[in-house]
């Protein structure tokens, strides 16, 4: 399990840990679009202080924050690589036979592994501070007015919260199964990229069976404690704004005027 | 009030066109369940008990028979609904009837579907916990949880919703031994407490710790006996591939090297005394 960090949650009570889910939802969902707004260096100098702020007052070592970069990782490279090498603006900054970086390409470079760290890193901030079940009712709440269009809120928000419960089952299940496939023999590691795939078969089949055989039993169970949708349920959890949930609307327009001040 | 349960000239099966009466889950099933009872369902795999079960609790609706509730009939999705407050089940794997994130909220889930008050869901949650012995793991995820634990959070979770009767199907067949014995204890507790307990097992020395048996085999109740009765008899649990338990061969094997021991057993109690005393 030591392995899963995006989506994990890091128990604590600071600061952010303590903000109403929603709140953190919103500010999250629309800090997305203000990321893309930063087109110098001034307006990512903000963005990436913003960000250190909020890691300080998670209280969460940093070390955990690296570690949710490291799976997109690849991307930010890639990506940053394809920048450099192919647009074109500026000085020539490195001329070689095969290619010639730009001073715009390292520009673009720069600003794009950015957004995609910062993205990455203020999902981080809220997954780590907020749990499974916050976040699955923050969404059920903030959605609920698209009932009223027949989108089934409640159902979604419990089958998300129902795949969250079972992501450390079904790994262990996951692990049971590869250790029994190893055990008698399996060959997962070597091999090119379609071997080890192919490989992985003998894993995924039994587990989807054993998954569909999970769901079967679980819906029994939920009916058997009076599961009926939606209908009359009452909520032991209440969500309710604070006086601190609200200095997020303050923050968020502070950072909007400096941004839309400061990008040229 | 309780919940007196009867199920009269039942038959069942999953796809009652496609197969001969003779392979139904259930046939021609008549039991009366009292409140405060506290009665196993012993049978080998296949047997029809958890289907069994299942009717009991309404999960599964009659193919012929009648299922009634203190004398009225259940026909209705209303009716199977109100059930479900009455009659509780806890399953075999504990792992696939948990549902929400948290031990709290999984108790929570019950009482949300029945629509019971936040503020009696605050009031019933820490007694239920306490009762079952979780008291301290409000906020742990359940992947955290032992085998037993999880059982027992499964308990509270119908505890909460303070049914009349809860069925056990083979809620204890994937514990360890401490876990098997916490989970006994508390049934026990629960029976003593005034709930009709229905344990469903293949497990004969769990099943005789219940003060009433009913045999279940093909589909068709074989014995419905009290445990006394039974277990002077319990060799013929042999017929149905079912275990006899320890204390009963035991006491057949040194009868048979001529220890004085009384001809019919009820109690492997019974059997402890007369040895010390013959000794």
């Amino acid at each position: 399990m030591s392995r899963i960090v995006i989506g994990q949650y890091i128990p604590g009570d600071s600061f952010l840990h303590r903000l109403d889910p929603r709140a953190k939802l919103l500010f999250v969902f629309l800090f997305f679009f203000l990321i893309f707004l930063a087109n110098n260096i001034s307006t990512y100098l903000i963005l990436y202080l913003f960000v250190a702020i909020c890691i300080l007052l998670s209280q969460i070592r940093v070390r955990l924050f690296l570690g949710s970069i490291k799976p997109v990782l690849f991307i930010i490279i890639l990506t940053s690589i394809l920048h450099l090498v192919m647009t074109k603006g500026g000085a020539a900054l490195l001329t070689t036979p095969l290619f010639t970086v730009y001073e715009e390409g390292v520009r673009q470079a720069a600003f794009i592994s950015s957004r995609f760290l910062i993205l990455v890193v203020m999902a981080s901030i809220l997954t780590f501070t907020t749990s499974s079940l916050d976040l699955t009712d923050a969404l059920e709440q903030l959605l609920e007015p698209l009932k009223k269009i027949r989108v089934p809120v409640h159902e979604l928000a419990l089958m998300m919260s129902i795949a969250l419960r079972f992501i450390p089952t079904l790994w262990e299940e996951t692990e049971k199964i590869k250790n029994a496939q190893l055990a008698r023999g399996a060959n997962l590691e070597s091999g090119n990229i379609f071997k080890r795939l192919a490989a992985y078969i003998p894993i995924f089949i039994p587990l989807f069976l054993s998954s569909f055989r999970r769901a079967e039993e679980l819906a029994m169970a939920m009916e058997a404690r009076a599961y009926r949708g939606g209908i009359g349920r009452t909520k032991y959890r209440l969500l309710q704004y604070k006086g601190k949930d609200y200095s997020l609307i303050v923050i968020f327009l502070l950072l909007v005027i400096m941004i839309g001040w400061l990008r040229s | 009030m309780g919940t007196e349960i009867t199920l009269k000239d039942v038959w069942f099966h999953y796809y009652p066109q496609t197969e001969s009466r003779e392979n139904w889950a259930v046939q021609n099933v008549s039991l009366d369940f009292q409140q405060g009872e506290y009665v196993s369902i012993i049978g080998s795999n296949g047997s029809g008990k958890s289907s069994l079960a299942c009717l009991l609790n309404g999960l599964f609706i009659p193919t012929e028979g009648a299922f009634c509730i203190n004398g009225q009939p259940i026909t209705t999705d209303q009716d199977r609904w109100e059930l479900k407050r009455r009659v509780g089940m806890i399953f075999q794997n504990p792992d696939n009837q948990i549902v929400a994130p948290s031990v709290v909220d999984d108790i929570a889930f019950g009482l949300e579907n029945l629509g019971v008050s936040r503020e009696e869901m605050k009031y019933r949650i820490p007694l239920v916990l306490e009762q079952v012995g979780l008291s301290g793991l409000e906020k742990k995820e359940p992947h955290h949880l032992s085998g037993g634990q999880k059982q027992r959070l499964a308990i509270a979770g119908i505890l909460a919703m303070q049914p009349d009767v809860i069925i056990f199907d083979e809620s204890t067949s994937m514990l360890d031994p401490d876990g098997r014995k916490h989970i006994l204890r508390l049934m026990d507790e629960l029976h003593k407490s005034g709930i009709t307990i229905i344990h469903i097992t293949h497990q004969a020395t769990e099943a005789f710790l219940a003060e009433r048996l009913i045999v279940i085999h093909q589909g068709r109740i074989m014995m419905d006996q009290s445990s006394k009765e039974l277990y002077a008899n319990a060799t013929l649990l042999d017929q149905w591939g079912l275990d006899v338990p320890i204390g009963i061969l035991l006491h057949q094997a040194l009868r048979d090297k001529g220890w004085k021991l009384s001809e019919k057993m009820e109690s492997e109690e019974q059997l402890v005394s007369e040895l010390w005393t013959s000794m």
